[in-house]
């Protein structure tokens, strides 16, 4: 048999590293970047570093709902990250339609109920329970 | 301090991997990239520990986390005390032949992958879908609650997006916040820049133990710097998704095949099942290319080494089966996989045609894979007077090829926007096929 140059062989495989490299050197170098930018900050302030204003709405719900709480959405499009950053809240299905806030609340009514919606106006509204302690 | 106590727990399943891989395989000599194979084991044996815990309602609360986790360190040591098994054979002799320069180059190179991996995780929380809203949710709830026997999993009316997907990662990612007290989901990216590494420790093993070392170096430098593991997307290295994970577990239990079918009954076939395991319990996709795989290698052997599948196969059903069953009661998705049945073959066609578009595309992703997969392309034609096709390369690209047509089966079923779906899942369905398919190029290349 008649065998393939090694040389050949190392030399492309010597070229796919280089190319390699044209996309693994900028994006090592936004990676110090960002390590630098971030040093010393809570992961609090590294996320609204990273997502803005949506980790802001998310504070806000935190502040208001207490930890354990269960939470009925209602929300036309419910974000897809609620449910991770307001664990321990437990968020569970309230309505689709914005006008159900009610119904919901009287239906159930140890739950808090969060109104979601990105529609103009925004609105982030979030109603306590009407009879907490209530089975 | 939670970058410390993430180190610490690192050990810790490296070093109880390392007490396991030493009961299960004995090998003779010590090389590093066992540090790779101990991690697997050690995050396999800490996640069904956990699993089984859970099962039989064990409490792992207060101090009795750390009880439970000893033990697992104890059992592989005090069996090894008293089994006084002989030791392995050391599997290849070490090599003769002169690395040179490539060494410190290649060192070098795969240092700024690691390091710019290093940077990353250590910048940002995690923030895409799947490393929160699947995987990281499921560690929190682990962590606050001790167990998957609660609400947040059980209760349909949560908003828990896919509550039966496996359990592995969610498991090991709570087993970190244990340690430390809180979530950390900054910190725990950690985790997966050692799966990163890890895997590339096995890939590198099973190269060198056929290849001259400056091929085996370079094949490595090619795969740790293939873009997709430094962009800011679900491909990076430190995305805290789980396909890199599953990756690993999956080139893993291939490499055990392969143990197995060389050696028998004498080969660490329980590690060949708990890897079996991982796969499972790491994704869906996992459960399919197990199955897969066990296909494959019992179809290539010779009728009288079939009897070797029988035990790695029997304890890797039983390793599963937990799972499967929890699986089952879990609320979850209905499947749409029968759905082929009702699709037009117009329909099905149109299907094809946007998966083929887009596979074509992504192969051409320079931004992504570098010249990865025109260097897969060259590998597999090249002509074989040239360069041998050994029949354990072909027995990878078969696993690979079955792999992708489950993967198109899926897609050929998805209920809803094919067009939605498939750009944002096909990058990392692909994530799959690196190990095996630079393995089946890399072993043409030994002499």
């Amino acid at each position: 048999m008649k065998r393939t140059n090694s040389r050949l062989i190392f030399g492309v495989l010597l070229g796919a590293c280089a190319v390699n490299s044209l996309f693994l050197l900028p994006n090592a170098w936004k990676a110090v970047e960002a390590f630098s930018d971030t040093w010393g900050l809570s992961n609090f302030q590294r996320r609204f570093l990273q997502r803005g204003d949506w980790y802001r709405a998310v504070l806000t719900v935190e502040n208001q709902i207490p930890r354990q709480a269960s939470v009925r959405l209602v929300s036309p499009a419910p974000p897809w990250y609620l449910a991770y950053y307001l664990y321990p809240r437990i968020l569970k299905k309230g309505s689709e339609n914005l006008a159900d806030r009610k119904k919901v609340r009287e239906q159930y009514l140890n739950d808090w109920v969060l109104v979601y919606s990105e529609d103009t106006p925004p609105e982030l509204t979030a109603y306590p329970p009407l009879k907490p302690g209530v089975p | 301090m939670a970058e410390f106590l993430a180190v610490i727990y690192i050990l810790y399943l490296v070093g109880m991997g390392q007490a396991w891989y030493r009961f299960l395989v004995r090998p003779a000599v010590w090389r590093w990239p066992q540090l790779a194979w101990s991690f697997g084991l050690g995050t396999i044996l800490w996640s069904y520990a956990s699993l089984f815990l859970n099962l039989l309602n064990i409490p792992t609360n207060g101090g009795l986390l750390y009880v439970w986790q000893m033990l697992l360190i104890v059992i592989p040591v005090g069996g090894g005390m008293l089994f006084k098994w002989p030791t392995q054979i050391a599997s290849s002799a070490p090599r003769t032949i002169p690395v040179s320069w490539m060494k410190p180059v290649a060192f070098f190179i795969c240092g700024v992958a690691a390091l710019t991996a290093l940077f990353q995780a250590l910048a940002y929380p995690m923030h895409l879908w799947d490393s929160i809203v699947i995987y990281g949710f499921k560690a929190k709830i682990l962590f606050q609650e001790q167990t998957f026997k609660t609400d947040a999993f059980m209760d349909p009316s949560v908003l828990h997006y896919s509550a039966d997907y496996p359990l592995l990662l969610p498991y090991v990612e709570a087993g970190f916040y244990r340690w430390l007290g809180h979530v950390d989901d900054r910190v725990v990216r950690l985790l997966f820049l050692v799966y990163w590494g890890s895997w590339l420790g096995i890939l590198y093993e099973a190269l060198v133990e056929r290849l001259r070392k400056d091929y085996a170096w370079i094949l490595l430098c090619v795969i740790a710097t293939l873009p997709l593991f430094s962009n800011i997307y679900m491909g990076q290295a430190v995305s805290g998704f789980a396909d890199i994970p599953l990756a690993f577990y999956w080139s893993a239990f291939l490499l055990c095949g392969f143990q197995v079918r060389r050696d028998g009954f004498n080969a660490a076939w329980v590690m060949m099942a708990l890897f079996a395991f991982g796969c499972a319990f790491t994704k869906n996709e996992g459960f399919v290319a197990m199955v897969l795989g066990w296909v494959i290698f019992i179809a290539a052997d010779h009728a009288p080494h079939r009897r070797f599948w029988i035990r790695p196969v029997s304890a890797g059903i039983l390793l599963i089966l937990p799972w499967w069953w929890l699986r089952s009661v879990l609320p979850h998705n209905s499947a749409h996989y029968a759905r082929v049945l009702a699709l037009r073959p117009a329909e099905i066609l149109s299907r094809l045609r946007i998966i083929g578009t887009y596979l074509a595309s992504e192969w051409m992703q320079i931004r992504s894979w570098g010249i990865f997969w025109p260097l897969i392309f060259l590998g597999l034609l090249w002509p074989q007077r040239r360069l041998r096709f050994p029949k354990e390369s072909k027995m990878l690209l078969a696993a690979v090829s079955a792999q992708l047509g489950v993967y198109g089966y899926v897609y050929l079923t998805y209920p809803q926007n094919l067009e939605v779906l498939v750009p944002v899942t096909l990058l990392r369905l692909l994530l799959h096929t690196i190990g095996p398919l630079t393995l089946a190029v890399g072993w043409r290349l030994e002499e």
